[in-house]
């Protein structure tokens, strides 16, 4: 679990990637065999920003912390399998990271920010839409997939 | 009460360990041991918060996690795990208990007490198992005295388990799927038989189950699969060895007994199933 704290928690849905310490051991290494391609590019953008320099962003930003980067492994792993392509993953100043996926005319956008809170936005029609009460991922992602 | 399971002092030697195979520095990413028993009449959530009391000075942060199965090894060809449908009332709740530096975490259950010690940064060097019983024993012996103290029966121990995670890393002896026969022993690969059909494996994954003494009752699972390591972003090879069994009586020395035995079958098994290759790599002694 990272030392970030989430202050708008999604909750786990059942066919997810998410680890589940169902054995003794507790290392949160995430499994890839069988990984779709669309996680396992997101993951990998994950890492690679990880690796950002001081002042990345001309603002004294640093490189997303050891335990912001878990959280985004947590949350990519939890998405519920679908019809999914790789989100648009960019780096979040102060060392956050922002998400974005598309299908059709829907999009959902996820940021993580340096703070570890996360941040969720429907947008359906290029219109985002305003006091969404909807903050579980899998419903989050059913509707993405449901357009 | 029964008397049988308290915590005696079980036997600290090791000597069973006499060509061992020794390794300078082993893949080793985390170890676990763990014993199972008999659901404790009476030990309910409250308890975990008493206990928690007892080890915060030690453990200082705790996560809830979802129980572990209990799980049974037995003769033959039968499913190993026993997943029960039962109407009860005994806490669904397994709490983790965390030193500071995050290297060693308690685990406890109704049925289940778990010692881990684990790498965290990626540079901690491997204590070796001597180190780890000992703090295995006083944890179980700790966990035990809280059991009397609370006036709960002692654990009945019916099951042991060894578990040991190995880190595999990509360019140390070998740098695809297509070099396998480098880190697996008798691994035999397409291309030695000649057969030029198959590409180079894409990935890996492997689950092979032996037994490796007739007479005991356990089992020796071996798995590969490839991860992501969280800590530093890179894909290792994983192999987990767990040697899991039933110990000769649920008292506590037979438990340690097990446990010294199941921790052989590990490192024995890790030894035959790498190559001579990685043994070098990995220092062999």
């Amino acid at each position: 679990m990272s030392a970030a704290t989430a202050t708008n928690r999604v909750t786990s849905p059942g066919d997810s990637f998410a680890r589940v310490y169902g054995g003794i051991t507790s290392n949160p290494d995430i499994p890839v065999a069988g990984m779709e391609p669309w996680r396992r590019e997101a993951i990998d953008k994950v890492i690679g920003f990880g690796a950002l320099g001081n002042n990345w962003d001309g603002y004294d930003s640093r490189a997303p912390s050891m335990a912001i980067r878990q959280t985004a492994f947590e949350l990519l792993c939890k998405i519920p399998s679908g019809p999914f392509t790789t989100p648009r993953v960019v780096p979040v100043s102060g060392g956050g990271y922002h998400f974005e996926w598309s299908l059709g005319n829907r999009e959902i956008e996820i940021s993580i920010e340096p703070d570890g809170r996360i941040e969720t936005l429907r947008v359906q029609d290029g219109v985002p839409i305003e006091d969404d009460a909807l903050r579980d991922l899998r419903d989050l992602f059913v509707w993405l997939a449901s357009r | 009460m029964a008397s049988n399971s308290r915590a005696t002092p079980p036997s600290t030697s090791t000597s069973g360990d006499s060509g061992l195979p020794d390794f300078t520095h082993p893949p080793v990413d985390e170890t676990a041991l763990s014993i199972q028993f008999g659901a404790i009449s009476g030990f309910n959530i409250p308890h975990f918060g008493l206990f928690y009391d007892k080890v915060r000075g030690d453990y200082p942060t705790f996560e809830v996690q979802q129980p572990i199965l209990n799980v049974m090894e037995r003769p033959g060809p039968v499913l190993r795990q026993q997943i029960g449908l039962q109407f009860s009332s005994l806490p669904e709740v397994r709490c983790w208990f965390i030193d500071k530096p995050r290297n060693r975490l308690i685990q406890i259950q109704h049925d289940r007490f778990v010692h881990n010690w684990r790498r965290v940064k990626g540079d901690e060097e491997y204590p070796r198992y001597p180190k780890i019983r000992s703090w295995f024993q006083s944890e179980w012996t700790r966990f035990c005295e809280f059991l009397a103290s609370e006036n709960l029966e002692a654990p009945k121990i019916n099951q042991c388990e060894v578990t040991y995670v190995n880190n595999i890393e990509y360019g140390q002896g070998w740098s695809n799927y297509g070099e396998l026969d480098k880190v697996i022993a008798n691994l035999a690969t397409p291309k030695r038989k000649g057969n030029k059909f198959l590409p180079d494996p894409e990935r890996i994954n492997m689950q092979v189950t032996y037994i490796p003494d007739q007479q005991s009752a356990g089992r020796l699972h071996v798995s590969f699969t490839p991860v992501i390591r969280v800590r530093d972003g890179k894909e290792v090879l994983q192999m987990t060895l767990t040697a899991r069994g039933a110990p000769q009586s649920p008292n506590t020395e037979d438990a340690f007994r097990w446990l010294d035995m199941g921790r052989r079958w590990v490192v024995r098994g890790f030894a035959d199933f790498t190559t001579e290759e990685m043994h070098r790599i990995w220092g062999r002694k």
